[in-house]
């Protein structure tokens, strides 16, 4: 008993200290009345029950399951879009701890991605922009994104590479997030941003997942230079992907009417690629159709500025936070009997009470005539 | 004559069904009633008797400071035995309450309760920890207490017994604890 305390102290104290938090931090965010109960506990000095086991796993972003047994997944470094370095610790314990569960389901139900993701050696010292563009083309093609890349990509990645896609508010933390570990790959990503700026990301974390054979993340975090251009060549991927130049440039060519464009066309453009009408005035001075002053002076006139905000709302969506993969995944463990409802309403977030609605918004329901099968011939 | 199941451990699932259906009171008038700790605080919190209706608060922290129903806590240790059991090849996904549950009942610290759930993992659980006799269904629980009430199916001894049978063949195969 004194053994398993101790133990159960040890991982308490190592976890928090990986997410950064105090004494203090861990007791009000577990319930608990004072720090010294997490000092006692760290120490191995006090008997914990069930139910504050629960509180504890809950604030350390992990499970009992783990943090009882002490199997942490093993992942690569999490790399982050934008990171203000703001509470990291916590949303990449949070997503990798979902990610776990995620694979378990997989697991579970013998579930694997009908394909594999492609991995493009790439190195960082050497690669230029036209390399990024060559590899954004072979990309299009291997993941058969068509000539929208951003109306499929999102589902591509999750159908049939099984990319594990969770939405969050990432405010102050960074715009998106991507991981490999022994759950597969796994992207997170900002909630509440545009779409268009969702598709970006998307499109910025594919470059990072498709590249992490060949760049040695450790190398990249310890030497912010390089990180910093290989965050550029990622953005290059990401508009070379989103923006195919084939595509792109026969469709500008054929609005043009005496070599000009009216905004609302340029702006109809892109939201005909759903990107930002940055990324694609960028993208059209990379495919030297517009000067890089006269990009400057578009994005800078209030006009243009006032018409693009007023066509933003009608697209304007936020994603649930579980992807619905996830969610008939976890549904279809439950049917399987593999997991208990009230894990299930666990799993996703929300209670036993609210359960039945939640599926329901899914087009879920726990009825029996749902069990009834069709036989494959 | 009626056999009265004195002692009961409840799970969450049959403390929001037997609001639903209107006997929470009779049945803690007809038998001792015990939960989780985990149950008692972060389970079983709310009921409604139409699907999406006005959630009704259950409040079982106050019936237990009442003494109308006794909160069991298992301990760190008789948990991670549960966990490891679950854990690995005989994953099964138990919601931590129902984890304390079957904790408390493998290691002898539930009083000699029987363990009530309609949850069809957990009702697997159990047969697969070998503790089939220890559990029971609610409509079975009902009928002894003279509470007899029309239940849907996941509530009754039939879709229990099915459970139990398969919660058995597979602690035969060798997962759970085999004999």
């Amino acid at each position: 008993m004194d053994d398993l305390r101790k133990l159960l102290g040890e991982r308490v104290k190592c976890l928090r200290k990986r997410l950064a938090l105090t004494q203090k931090d861990l007791a009000k965010s577990a319930g608990f009345p004072t720090h010294q109960v997490i000092s006692e506990i760290e120490r191995g000095g006090r008997d914990v029950k069930a139910w504050e086991l629960t509180r504890l796993a809950s604030a350390l972003r992990t499970d009992i399951n783990h943090l009882l047994n002490a199997v942490q997944p093993q992942t690569d470094r999490v790399l982050w879009r934008d990171n203000q370095e703001q509470g990291v610790e916590l949303a990449e314990a949070a997503f990798l701890s979902w990610c776990d569960q995620y694979y378990q389901l997989e697991k579970m139900l013998d579930v694997t991605p009908p394909r594999k993701m492609p991995s493009h050696q790439l190195d960082p010292q050497t690669a230029t922009f036209t390399d990024v563009r060559r590899m954004a083309s072979d990309i299009v093609k291997t993941l058969d994104l068509g000539s929208r890349p951003a109306s499929s990509l999102i589902a591509v990645l999750e159908g049939d590479y099984g990319v594990k896609i969770k939405y969050e508010d990432l405010a102050n933390t960074g715009s998106a997030a991507s991981v490999a570990g022994e759950f597969g790959l796994g992207i997170l990503m900002h909630r509440s941003q545009a779409p268009w700026r969702r598709n970006f990301s998307f499109a910025h974390e594919l470059f990072h997942l498709v590249t992490r054979d060949s760049i040695e993340q450790d190398q990249m975090h310890d030497n912010p230079q390089l990180q910093a251009w290989v965050e550029k060549l990622a953005e290059s991927f990401a508009a070379d992907l989103l923006l195919p130049e084939d595509v792109l440039i026969a469709e500008f060519d054929a609005i043009l009417e005496d070599d000009k464009i009216s905004y609302g066309d340029l702006i109809s453009l892109a939201r005909n690629f759903d990107t930002s009408t940055s990324a694609l005035i960028w993208r059209l001075v990379n495919c030297k159709r517009f000067s890089t002053k006269e990009a400057d002076r578009i994005l800078k006139d209030p006009a243009f500025r006032a018409a693009d905000r007023s066509t933003m709302a009608g697209k304007w969506s936020e994603p649930a936070p579980l992807s619905e993969r996830f969610v008939r995944l976890a549904f279809r463990a439950f049917k399987k009997e593999r997991v208990s409802r009230s894990r299930l309403a666990q799993l996703l977030g929300t209670s036993l009470f609210d359960l039945d609605s939640f599926l329901s918004d899914f087009g879920l329901q726990e009825a029996d005539a749902y069990e009834a099968e069709a036989t494959a011939t | 004559m009626l056999t009265k199941p004195k002692l009961l451990l409840l799970d969450a699932d049959i403390v929001i069904g037997a609001h639903q259906y209107g006997v929470w009171e009779n049945l803690l008038d007809a038998a001792d009633i015990a939960v989780a700790e985990t149950v008692a605080r972060t389970e079983a919190q709310f009921y409604s008797k139409e699907a999406a209706g006005i959630p009704v608060e259950i409040n079982l922290p106050r019936l237990i400071e009442e003494g109308r129903v006794t909160e069991l806590s298992a301990s760190l240790e008789d948990i991670a035995s549960i966990s490891s059991i679950f854990d690995g090849n005989n994953r099964v996904e138990l919601h931590p309450g129902e984890m304390e549950s079957l904790a408390l009942l493998y290691s002898n610290n539930a009083d000699g309760r029987l363990f009530c759930t309609a949850d069809a993992v957990a009702i697997q659980a159990a047969a697969m920890l070998g503790m089939s006799e220890q559990a029971i269904a609610l409509e079975k629980v009902l009928t002894n207490t003279g509470l007899q009430h029309s239940l849907s199916h996941q509530y009754t001894d039939e879709y229990f017994q099915r459970l139990i049978r398969k919660g058995q063949e597979r602690r035969m195969m060798g997962e759970g604890v085999p004999h």
